[in-house]
Order: structure tokens, then sequence, then C-alpha cells
């Protein structure tokens, strides 16, 4: 029998094998269909999941994928799963074992819209054979609730040991607290200095934008001063996470045109945080 | 031609910001700090409900690409504005043969977006600790990483 490890490996492993072949392109689709066909056959509970369903079904894939006829080719899905996943693995076989088959080929006999190879390819694997796929991965997620919920009923000496181990890494992190220098503060102060250019492009309402600037003058004033106020730093610092919280996300978006950027409002506030942490 | 915009996703009331995945057509949410932060970089995700991967840039939202497209869109007006309008100027010199008449296109107003709070589960992956905003029926399914793609 498969163990608790395995399958959550297995689980990871067919996805990314899975989504390698719907992610296709015409390059590598072949290859991809090829390596997805072999690690079903060759994986002991994916190969008998797969027998289970199919073994004693007598059904002609040709009869779920429409591909003989001169013109466009079809699929006619039909209502019982069983012939759906054998068809699905049939037509699969088929297109891996023949010479003259090819991924792009059939991909390309289908009706599709988009003019880009890719869409072509990836739109034929999808309608194709998703539904093989959910039915795989459903089944490995199936048995990793029943195994866990098996696991429930043991007792946790696991658990004793999982926490002995935690602390002991804790321990190592806790002696290695960082010591203020002067580089640190004129960094931060260099960052401050970014975040009120940054704020100028920061498509927020104006009010919330002049409160997040005056919170950021006050930190400058702070670190700039020999003698910091924690309380008033403390202040700032909780209106600008505020802020991040609500308008922080930095987006990198590739578009026809170009792309997204944004300042990293995060780091920003880490570097706070382990300024006022140094102040006594 | 490369241009950079800049724009912002206000996120819900914990920093979560929703995408979409290109697979099932599920909903979910990243917390904005761990999906943007610099010393835990990552080029694909996993869908949490499918578990299946692609880079990410294919899990913005329709929200997200449309205002992605609006901006484009509204750049590209201000540039033929500007070139018509050069144009229209050069053209309508006093002892010029040719006149010319142009009307400045459009811009299209472009929407703030905002993430409402709503009745997902938040779970944490034991693995990398990151965050992920899911629909959970308990005991339906697995949730999965991410990041990282394990089940959580
Ligand atoms: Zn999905
Ligand atoms: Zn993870």
């Amino acid at each position: 029998m498969i163990s608790y490890r395995e399958l959550r490996t297995l689980s990871l492993d067919f996805r990314r094998i899975s989504s390698n072949l719907l992610n296709s392109d015409d390059d590598n689709a072949d290859v991809n269909m090829i390596r997805f066909k072999k690690f079903i056959d060759e994986t002991p509970f994916i190969s008998q999941l797969l027998h289970n369903a199919m073994d004693g079904v007598d059904y002609d894939f040709k009869k779920c994928f429409l591909i003989e006829d001169s013109g466009w080719h079809s699929i006619e899905i039909p209502a019982d799963e069983k012939l759906h996943i054998k068809a699905q693995y049939d037509y699969m076989t088929f297109i891996v074992e023949s010479d003259k088959c090819s991924v792009t080929g059939q991909a390309m006999r289908f009706p599709h819209s988009s003019n880009k190879w890719a869409d072509i390819i990836q739109s034929f694997i999808s309608n194709a054979f998703k539904p093989l796929i959910d039915y795989i991965n459903d089944a490995i997620s199936k048995e990793i609730i029943l195994l866990e919920e098996e696991q429930k009923q043991t007792p946790s000496m696991v658990q004793n040991i999982g926490s002995v181990y935690g602390s002991a890494v804790q321990g190592t992190t806790i002696t290695s607290t960082n010591v203020t220098n002067v580089n640190d503060n004129e960094k931060l102060l260099e960052m401050l200095g970014q975040a009120i250019n940054a704020l100028a492009s920061i498509d927020a309402p104006e009010d919330i934008k002049a409160d997040l600037q005056d919170d950021i003058e006050v930190v400058s004033e702070q670190i700039a001063s020999p003698t910091p106020k924690k309380s008033r730093l403390n202040k700032a610092l909780a209106g600008i996470k505020k802020f991040a919280a609500e308008f922080g996300m930095k987006v990198a978006v590739s578009t026809a045109v170009g792309t997204v950027t944004g300042f990293d409002w995060y780091k920003l506030i880490q570097a706070i945080e382990t300024f006022v942490d140094k102040i006594k | 031609m490369s241009v950079e915009f800049s724009f912002t996703i206000q996120g819900d009331s914990e920093g979560y910001v929703t995408f979409l995945c290109p697979f099932c057509g599920s909903e979910f949410k990243l917390r904005a700090d761990e999906y943007q932060n610099d010393d835990k970089p990552f080029e694909d995700l996993f869908c949490p409900y499918c578990g299946l991967t692609k880079s990410k840039d294919n899990f913005y939202s329709k929200e997200v690409i449309e205002k992605v497209e609006t901006i484009a869109y509204n750049y590209m007006v201000e540039q033929l504005n500007d070139a018509f309008g050069k144009m229209k100027k050069s053209f309508n010199k006093p002892h010029s043969i040719i006149k010319m008449d142009f009307k400045p296109l459009k811009k299209v107003n472009v929407k703030e977006l905002k993430d409402k709070d709503t009745i997902e589960t938040a779970f944490e992956c034991g693995c990398c600790n990151r965050h992920v905003k899911v629909l959970y029926c308990a005991g339906a399914s697995k949730v999965f990483c991410p990041y990282c793609g394990v089940d959580i």
C-alpha cells in the first residue's frame, strides 16, 4: 500500500506533469504527452486506478472522438464516466503510438478560434483530456483525505518530536540579533525618500496620500534625531502599515505595451520595525 | 516599445488580493505582502483548488486584466491625440492648402480596484508558512499551497 508521504509526493508530481501537458505549445506538446502517458502507466497507484475504471469496458474511442471524417473533428462525450475515461486513455495511446499523428496535427483538426499555436494546442488538450486529469487528481486527493483521517486516530507521538525540533531551531535564530549601525539608518532615510516619490504615482485618494506623507516625514525626523521617540515612531508606523495593507499591492503585469511596477512598502515597514526594535 | 505603468490594488481588510485560476476558473486570495516578497521570489502559482500550475502572470483576476487594458488604451489615446494634434497644427498654417480637422479621442475612466471582505477561510502552508484564502467545505476536498503546491 502507498504511504501518506508517498501519496502527497505523487499528488504534487502528477499535478506538475499534468500542468506541463496543459501548458504545452507546438515545440513540446508531443514530448509532454509521452511523459504524461508514461507517468500514469508506470505509477502503480494511478495505473491501478485506471485499470479499475476501464477493465472489462468495451468501447471504441472513435465514438467519443469523431476523428475519421474529412471535415472538422469533434467530441461527443458519453454519459457513462467509465466509457469516457477509456476513450480518453485510448485516444491518448493512439496519438502517442502512431507515427503519423502529432498532438499539433490533431489539435488543428478541431474547430479553433485563435490563430496562435499555443492557444489551439492548449484548448485541444484541455477539451480532450482534462476530464481524465481531473479524475486522477480527485482520486489522489480523496486517498490523502482518507489516510489523514486514519492518522488522526493514532496518538500524537510524532507531534512531540516535532515541537522539540521546532524550539531547537528557534533557539539558533534568537542568537543572531541585528546590531544598529549608521549605514542602516542612511539606507532607511533613502528608502523613505523613495517612498515619498512613489506616493505621487499611486492611485489612491488624496487625503490618504497626505496622511501617509505625514507619517513618512515623522519617521524620517525621528530617524535623523539623536534621541528618537519610540511612541511617535510606532504611531507613524501603524499608519504606514494600514496604508500598505489597503493600497500596497505592487502589481507586475506584462501587457502588450509594457510592464507595471511599484515601490516595496513591505520592505520599508520591515526596515522601520528593525529600527524601532533597536531603540531602548 | 515598452512603457511602464504603475497602479495599486486595494486588498481586503487583511491585505488579501483576488486571483483567478486559468484552469478551473475559481477565485482565491493571496496576501499582498507574501505575493510580492522579494526575498522569496517565485515564477509559478498553483491553484489552491485544482492544484494545477502555470506561470503567475496567468492568474490575474478579470478586474486586473480589464484595468491594465484600460490603462494601456488610455496611454495609446494620449499618444494618438498628441501626434494628431501636432499634425493638425502643421497642416493648418496660414497659407497651407490642405486643412485638417481632428477631434481628440476621449480617455476611458479607470476604476479603482478594491477587494471586498468575503467569507473565505484563510489557510497557512505548513511548508512555507505563506497564506491563502479559499472557499472551503471541510472534508470535501484538499487545499493546495499556491506557492509550493503541497496539500495543506
Ligand atoms: Zn484551479
Ligand atoms: Zn507553501
